[in-house]
């Protein structure tokens, strides 16, 4: 048997896409973290503020609210976006009748964009002409139509429903793999113990595909964190600043106060926070923690 | 030749425009003219980022020189065209537009744009919702605020508005201001020039509340314009009406017989008594400094702003997209314009003008205050809070 050994030459064939990757990632990536310890304004030269922008973001109200969104947000995907997904997963394991269409059309919505299903889901928001009030109203519920999107109470839930449905099809496909890859002489086995039912599904699924589910989680988190088409597209961070998320007012930042240099600062905590859950998630997650 | 404007799309001047840049392409085929449209506020983002690398179309439509709009932090870097010779000995521009027009285009003494597009503003009634909840055409501001309440114990709606960010609730806010402050001092307290945390400025967000609080549809906060005229203007739902000219067309003339110009009344005890309308320009066209630069683009780039500006051009606007041009001694055809619009642009032009009142915000402060003043007019702030919340973000 041949063992591996490095070879310089190999490098020659990565180097152009580590330039692509360098050019494209790298590059600004830097630039972003420079600019966030500058006051700039688009023009002239930016001025060296130090750590400034990163104290500003403990004072400015609207960042701070936006941070407890998407924490909102991220616990609600991971709740709903994963935990449906591997519910479906789950039913749709074993030979049922139908599962390839059921698999089709819960990823079809997969495959539109962000913008066109927000698009969507605003007119289904409606108050007057809304599908969703007028089967509220169908059903003897009409006390419960509202403003979805206008009213300061609903509108950041009724934007985070969006990409959860949006985006189950996609977690449901990676968890459906995985339960596949789970070698059937383990609930043979398990059975044979006596197990049934939901015990096969903690004890062995949920186990077994550990990784996919980290996987999951995190990127559930990270589009939680990243979140910024839904949210444009349906409210601009509105009514008011009820649904402005740290993405969002990192746009408007940027693009609506010119604060360049604020704006990037926005954005690395972003990227930081990130960081941080992932971590976190995957020390959580570790095979030794279950 | 690049040239960047907003006329994209179901845009009104999209046809019109396209129709002379064509006949310029023609008359000039040595010169290749690239359009690049895009549509409302997100041309602002594309000039915006074109500055910041340095190239800026050769010539583009964009809002005033205001700096909540960030054009005058480009021509402070100097990225913008000085136009001013040109202006002043250009026999072009002779009696072509008023002081106003060339005072809005001008910067510390630099013009930096030609006047593209005006505005005014105009305040609509339904006289077929009035009649149906018996409420009789307003005349004055108590009469103004009574209707509310009564309008909405017919089931009517009263105001057929959106209060989101730079929306119709904030012209009303707008005109309440200048009326009880005065345009100027207004100005100067939406600048941060004057302290905003006066007795005057609770009195007139007080003023404000008792106007429009519940008295706007309840998804306003976050309906689009059109939106709005979709939903509530052209169904008839709603009383009074109140926009920008730009936008006349969005009303269907199958309703307009039965609209009534309004004079925004004087509010008793208001610092401004006659009557006055909010207009001004609300586009020009500016240049890009490096491309103005060069000796042989310049002819160019002069005889294109000339083509778009002459009275020729601006009545063929004017008619066939329904949007004023603020070229003076301009005649266009009534039957082409439509009845609404001759009456609106009589009642505009009848009286001086009051300048928009976040005229001087900045930027950043522009990006806190509209959420804040939707808010307060949704009812989430007192007057009182409103004020001290305003004066805050002032003062930063």
């Amino acid at each position: 048997m041949g063992s591996l050994k490095f070879r310089w030459e190999v490098v020659l064939y990565i180097i152009p896409a580590l330039l692509l990757y360098g050019i494209f990632f790298v590059l600004p990536f830097a630039q972003t973290i420079f600019f966030s310890f500058t006051s700039w304004n688009f023009f002239g030269h930016p001025a060296f503020v130090g750590l400034a922008n990163y104290a500003r973001l403990f004072t400015d109200g609207v960042y701070m609210a936006g941070l407890y969104r998407i924490g909102l947000w991220a616990v609600l995907a991971i709740v709903f976006k994963v935990g449906i997904a591997l519910v479906l997963a789950s039913l749709l394991r074993g030979k049922l009748r139908g599962r390839g269409f059921f698999e089709t059309a819960f990823f079809i919505p997969v495959v539109i964009s962000s913008a066109a299903i927000s698009l969507l889901f605003t007119l289904l928001y409606d108050k007057d002409a809304g599908l969703i009030n007028e089967v509220l109203r169908g059903v003897g519920l009409g006390k419960l139509a509202t403003s979805w999107l206008s009213n300061s109470h609903t509108a950041l839930f009724a934007v985070i429903a969006v990409p959860i449905w949006h985006t189950i099809g996609y977690f449901f496909v990676i968890l459906l793999a995985a339960m596949h890859g789970v070698s059937p002489d383990l609930y043979d086995a398990a059975k044979i113990d006596g197990a049934r039912g939901f015990r096969l599904f903690r004890s062995i699924t949920v186990p077994s595909i550990m990784p996919a589910l980290q996987v999951c989680i995190v990127l559930a988190i990270s589009g939680a964190l990243k979140s910024f088409d839904y949210v444009f597209v349906m409210t601009r961070g509105g009514p008011g600043t009820a649904t402005q998320v740290p993405a969002t007012w990192m746009y408007q930042t940027i693009f609506g106060s010119l604060e360049f240099g604020y704006g990037t600062a926005i954005a690395t905590s972003i990227f930081l926070i990130g960081l941080c859950a992932t971590l976190a998630t995957r020390k959580v997650m570790a095979p030794s923690s279950y | 030749m690049r040239v960047a404007t907003t006329y994209a799309g179901a845009e009104p001047l999209a046809k019109p425009f396209t129709k002379v840049l064509n006949e310029f392409q023609r008359d000039y085929p040595n010169i290749k003219l690239i359009h690049e449209a895009t549509p409302g506020f997100d041309h602002q983002t594309k000039i915006k980022l074109d500055a910041l690398s340095d190239r800026l179309p050769d010539v583009f439509t964009f809002w005033r020189l205001d700096p909540s709009y960030g054009l005058d932090q480009i021509a402070e870097a100097g990225r913008l065209a000085d136009l001013t010779a040109w202006s002043q000995n250009d026999p072009f521009f002779k009696g072509l537009f008023d002081d106003s027009s060339w005072d809005t285009a001008t910067r510390k003494g630099v013009v930096y744009g030609i006047p593209a597009q005006m505005f005014y503003i105009w305040l609509l009634v339904n006289r077929k919702i009035l009649d149906r909840a018996k409420v009789p055409v307003p005349t004055t501001w108590d009469e103004l605020v009574a209707a509310g309440p009564r309008l909405r114990a017919a089931g009517e709606i009263p105001w057929s508005i959106n209060n989101g960010n730079d929306s119709m609730a904030a012209r009303v806010y707008n005109y309440v201001m200048s009326r009880c402050l005065g345009n100027e001092r207004a100005v100067r307290i939406h600048g941060g020039l004057e302290p905003a945390d006066s007795p005057d400025m609770i009195r007139a967000s007080t003023l404000v509340q008792q106007l429009l609080g519940g008295n706007i549809p309840s998804d306003g906060i976050t309906l689009s314009s059109d939106l709005v005229y979709a939903k509530y203007t052209n169904t008839e739902k709603a009383a009074f009406l109140i926009d920008a000219s730009f936008r006349l067309f969005e009303i269907d003339p199958k309703i307009a017989g039965d609209l009534q110009v309004l004079n925004f009344p004087a509010i008793p005890d208001g610092v401004q008594h006659d009557f006055r309308v909010e207009r001004d320009l609300t586009s020009l066209w500016y240049a890009s400094s490096k491309q103005y630069a060069d000796a042989a683009r310049r002819p160019y780039i002069q005889e294109f702003i000339r083509r778009m500006t002459n009275r020729q051009t601006a009545r063929y606007f004017t008619e066939t997209a329904k949007v004023q041009m603020p070229q003076l001694d301009l005649e266009v055809d009534p039957a082409a314009v439509g009845q609404l619009s001759v009456e609106t642009l009589k009642a505009a032009l009848a009286a001086p003008g009051n300048k928009w009142v976040p005229k001087l915000m900045k930027p950043a402060q522009r990006t806190r205050y509209e959420p804040l003043m939707s808010e307060f007019i949704e009812g989430k702030y007192t007057p009182q809070e409103y004020v001290a919340k305003f004066a805050e973000i002032m003062r930063s």
